[in-house]
């Protein structure tokens, strides 16, 4: 089964994309800061990330630069709460396959991690 | 120049050993905390790592589990004033060199050629040519 982590600092935004991932067929986790994301990046077993940007100890943007480091081949969507461009910028040079704004709309999502290679 | 990182902390002991490695020879990065070091050791190439084993936050093991993926050959001295056996076993089946604190310089800059030299030994071995 396709394995998604999904990284927020809202837990419960976090749990609910968990939830609504599995339901559609996917296996998902999640981890709460960009910290908790490299280390299980590290540990493997992962299809795909789903990275929030603004979160503390390590933001999504440096999460994703560690994370291309350390498994080049993992995709990771990266989402955002601010309308600027520069979190959408950043995190596409940084790797990112895109950036969605919040809220996510979750057909949107499952698309992108479609096109992104994670099919259920 | 031998570029080393320096990771605790202990701002106080941050400054000694810049002062002290500068002295010496070294050319010195520091940093006081393990989500901004892994990402600095990401984006720049190190010697050699010295890291503080027990900071708040992230925990020394998490960060060199970390370092051994970002910059894998890259020797890591560990600093602390604990030794437990357990963790001590840990850290060095990660391949880290533990020195107790407080640190004696001259310790320390043995430790630092030391791992310098295994590094260059390996690599030479690795590519096939007699080390330096």
């Amino acid at each position: 089964m396709t394995k998604i982590l999904v990284v927020d600092d809202e837990k419960e935004l976090a749990q609910y994309l968990a939830d609504q991932l599995a339901e559609s067929g996917y296996e998902a986790e999640t981890a709460l800061d960009g910290v908790e994301a490299v280390l299980k990046a590290i540990d493997g077993n992962l299809d795909a990330i789903i990275m929030d940007i603004r979160m503390p100890k390590l933001d999504g943007i440096n999460a994703i630069k560690i994370i291309r480091k350390i498994t080049p081949d993992l995709p990771v969507l990266a989402f955002t709460g601010q309308a600027g461009q520069s979190d959408i910028v950043e995190s596409v040079r940084q790797g990112a396959y895109t950036c969605l704004l919040k809220p996510i709309k979750f057909s949107e999502l499952l698309k992108t991690l479609e096109l992104m290679g994670a099919s259920r | 120049m031998i570029k080393v990182l320096i990771i605790d902390d202990d701002t106080n002991l941050l400054n000694f050993l810049t002062e002290e490695l500068t002295d010496a020879g070294y050319s010195v990065k520091t940093i006081d905390n393990g989500a901004d070091a892994i990402v600095m050791a990401a984006e720049q190439t190190f010697d050699v790592i010295l890291l503080d084993m027990l900071m708040p936050g992230l925990d020394g093991i998490q960060v060199v589990r970390v370092l051994r993926k970002v910059s894998p050959k890259v020797p890591i001295i560990g600093l602390t004033g604990y030794v437990g056996r357990g963790y001590m076993s840990q850290a060095m089946d990660l391949g880290v060199t533990i020195l107790t604190k407080p640190v004696v310089f001259s310790e320390l800059t043995k430790e630092i050629e030391d791992a310098i030299k295994n590094k260059q030994k390996t690599e030479a071995v690795s590519s096939g040519k007699p080390a330096q």
